[in-house]
């Protein structure tokens, strides 16, 4: 007995022993936040209690920053009802571990829905009730360092950032840093109806390379200088999503920032890209998003499904700019196949779309290619209707380039629309051209390769498809015939023009049987693009030629002209036509009422043996120009 | 060896059909360059479009035109049969095996 005595106390010290030895397990610590002041820590490293007994914010951060490990977490339970505001005295400590802050832990606070997984619908705002006030802080309200990867912020209200600072800053420097911001209200009061960004701020400045800005009102940052920004994000494979970003928390007014969101892709074109997916972005001051700019290029952007100028019922809100504003961004969709990654664009003060080859200084050429634009309803009503007020009040869609000083290729390769179900944009009820393609008289062919194909184009105010060379300036689109008429109309072009040297058809007669109509044209093509980066005519495949119907004689501002409103098809052609035929099913009811245009596009293969640089690895190149 | 005038006038009457065969074949061929074309596809890239062309308005028809197909290939067809007619009828006229006279 005696011995075994022995035996279990030596068994037991044994097992202390291994335990005292053994590394550290650290569970994960809960810090809740039960005082609504902004006092430190008496001792972070022992826990979160001030010198009063409380847990504050700021001394619930101190604590998990000095506790062992990561995964932490910070809750709240402040005592009494309603909104409780902690007004911060001064900056928070950065955090720089993993921690989840989360707001919706304080009793009666919980997430909605701002963005409806269908739209038109209904957003149900989240009720929040921890309001960070960051005025005197002299610096961002929350700021998460580049070893914080994996961080999640929820349910706060941060507002009143202090003047030229932002209310949350990321410093995802390194690769495969990611963070969560969910279910946040950023720039409001806990309504989410009233503005509390009085200013020069921004709401999330950062660098992610993955994660999700997602469920968010970001509302009401303005700015008489360059802030007043949504968000600004520098990365690659992050996604914003179901954000209302320029509305009440309700998504129906307009409470706008000065932009919506900047995108920012991440050194190389490799990088995979931002995604910005199913947002209402709309009530901004100028600009909805803006993809790239000047070093910062928007290359691989993917933005789909959004509203971007309608509200969250599908009324026109308008953005005060251009819808989208792309710059120095290559290989960017915008828009998609589904139904669920349609972009509607419209309302908006300035351009659907605008890509846009020089910097907003001025003082900067930057390239763009390889854009893909399609499945999107640009101009239109969320049903792809035309209603007055939905129109973009420039054009629907405009590549545009305004500096001489800029270089051969500074938009190219972009391709609008395309045959495949759902690729097809509405391009709609837009005040000027539906697609301008715009590019400074100058001796070089800089703007070229826009393919336009088999869109509904219709009931804009100008022309539906506009190569344009004859505004100067600030690339405000062309109101007038001007050399457009010479250049354009009358198929002889000079080699400033943008789409260099494509003329159309000359349809000579129709005659349909019920739907089934019949053409009869010419086509006799001009030729090839020549220098600097010559296209050689024995790349040329050919000519595609697509037709298409419209109810109306005239459609736009000029007699004799109407725009493609449906696609019939397309046939291609070696180009040297005359007094030939072909035979469409139309698609819809024949009347007589109706009348027909048509478009050219060229077939090139094999770009390798051009002078310049041939984009992909391998025949059919895509491209053949300057790198 | 001398010709005879009859064999002189054979041959011109030849000459002059090889001359309407080859001015017809020639109208007809210039006229079929609008064939449409079947590129392979992934072998080629679409670059740049125009903007779209005057209008035509439509025009009811009770005729319907080959569907698919270049109208010009019909009116070929038609050709060759017409100059090949003309010469077996001249063919059959020089050797006499027409039961009535075309020529001297």
């Amino acid at each position: 007995m005696r011995r075994l005595s022995i035996f279990g106390l030596c068994l037991v010290l044994g097992l202390l022993c291994v335990v005292i030895v053994s590394p550290k397990a650290h569970a994960a610590t809960i810090f809740t936040v039960d005082d609504a002041g902004d006092d430190s820590a008496v001792d972070p490293s022992v826990g979160c209690a001030t010198a009063g007994g409380g847990c504050t914010l700021r001394s619930a951060i101190e604590a998990e920053e000095a506790a062992v490990g990561i995964n932490h977490a910070i809750r709240f339970n402040i005592p009494g009802p309603g909104v409780h505001t902690i007004t911060l005295t001064s900056e928070l400590p950065h955090i720089t571990k993993r921690v989840t802050i989360d707001g919706t832990s304080q009793p009666g606070a919980s997430c909605g829905t701002l963005v409806p997984d269908n739209l038109p619908g209904s957003s149900i705002p989240h009720t929040l009730l921890i309001e960070v006030n960051g005025t005197a802080t002299g610096a961002n309200t929350l700021t998460f360092e580049s070893t914080a990867s994996g961080i999640s912020l929820k349910g706060l209200i941060l507002n009143n950032p202090a003047d030229g600072w932002n209310s949350l800053f990321i410093a995802g420097y390194d690769p495969g840093y990611s963070a969560q911001v969910n279910c946040n209200y950023f720039g409001t009061d806990s309504t989410g109806e009233t503005a509390q960004t009085p200013v020069e701020s921004n709401a999330i400045v950062g660098f992610l390379h993955g994660g999700s800005i997602q469920n968010n009102l970001i509302s009401g940052y303005k700015s008489a200088g360059g802030q007043g920004v949504g968000i600004v994000i520098n990365g690659d494979a992050f996604t914003i999503q179901n954000n209302l970003i320029g509305t009440t928390a309700d998504g129906i007014t307009a409470l706008g920032n000065k932009s919506g969101i900047w995108l920012q892709s991440h050194n190389s074109s490799s990088s995979p890209a931002g995604t910005v997916n199913h947002n209402v972005i709309s009530g901004n001051e100028t600009i909805g998003i803006k993809n790239g700019e000047d070093t910062y290029s928007g290359n691989n952007s993917v933005i789909i499904g959004n509203y971007i100028g309608l509200n969250v019922e599908g009324t026109a809100l308008g953005n005060g700019g251009d819808g989208i504003y792309s710059i120095s961004a290559s290989n960017f969709t915008i828009g998609g196949i589904l139904d669920t990654d349609r972009n509607v664009i419209s309302a908006n003060g300035g351009n659907g779309i605008h890509v846009f080859s020089q910097g907003d200084d001025g003082s900067g050429c930057y390239s763009s290619t390889s854009g893909q634009i399609f499945g999107n309803y640009i101009g239109t009503n969320s049903s792809g209707e035309v209603s007055t007020g939905y129109g973009n009040q420039a054009s629907g869609i405009t590549f545009n380039e305004v500096d001489t000083n800029c270089s051969h290729g500074s938009i190219f390769s972009q391709t609008v629309g395309g045959d495949n179900t759902g690729e097809p944009n509405i391009i709609a009820g837009n005040t000027l051209d539906g697609v301008r393609v715009y590019q400074v008289p100058d001796s070089g062919t800089d703007v070229f390769g826009i393919a336009i194909l088999a869109n509904n184009i219709f009931s804009n105010g100008n022309l539906g498809i506009n190569l344009a060379a004859d505004s100067t300036g600030s690339g405000t689109a062309d109101t007038d015939l001007g050399p457009n008429v010479i250049n354009n109309f009358l198929m002889s072009y000079p080699a400033t023009n943008a789409n260099y040297y494509i003329n159309h058809a000359v349809i000579n007669s129709t005659a349909y049987t019920g739907n089934q109509l019949t053409v009869n044209y010419n086509f006799q093509a001009n030729g090839v693009q020549e220098s600097p980066y010559d296209l050689l005519a024995s790349n040329l495949v050919g000519y595609r030629l697509d037709f298409y119907l419209n109810d109306n004689a005239q459609d736009g501002a000029y007699a004799g002209y109407n725009q493609g409103k449906t696609y019939l098809g397309s046939f291609i052609v070696n180009g040297s036509e005359t007094n030939a035929t072909h035979t469409f099913t139309s698609p819809v009811t024949l009347t007589g009422n109706q009348s027909i245009s048509t478009t050219t596009t060229v077939l090139w293969q094999d770009l390798s043996s051009c002078n310049g640089v041939q984009q992909g690895s391998s025949p059919p190149y895509s491209y053949c120009g300057p790198q | 060896m001398k010709l005879s005038n009859q064999t002189m006038s054979n041959k011109i009457k030849l000459i002059l059909v090889a001359a309407i065969a080859l001015l017809g074949t020639l109208f007809f061929s210039y006229s079929v360059n609008a064939q449409e074309i079947t590129p392979a596809a992934g072998t080629y890239s679409y670059g740049s479009t125009s903007e779209f062309s005057p209008y035509v308005a439509l025009t009811a028809s009770t005729t319907l035109a080959p569907t698919g197909a270049d109208q010009n290939t019909g009116y070929l067809a038609f050709a060759v049969l017409a100059l090949a007619a003309s010469g077996i009828l001249l063919y059959l006229a020089k050797n006499r095996l027409l039961p009535i006279k075309i020529s001297k």
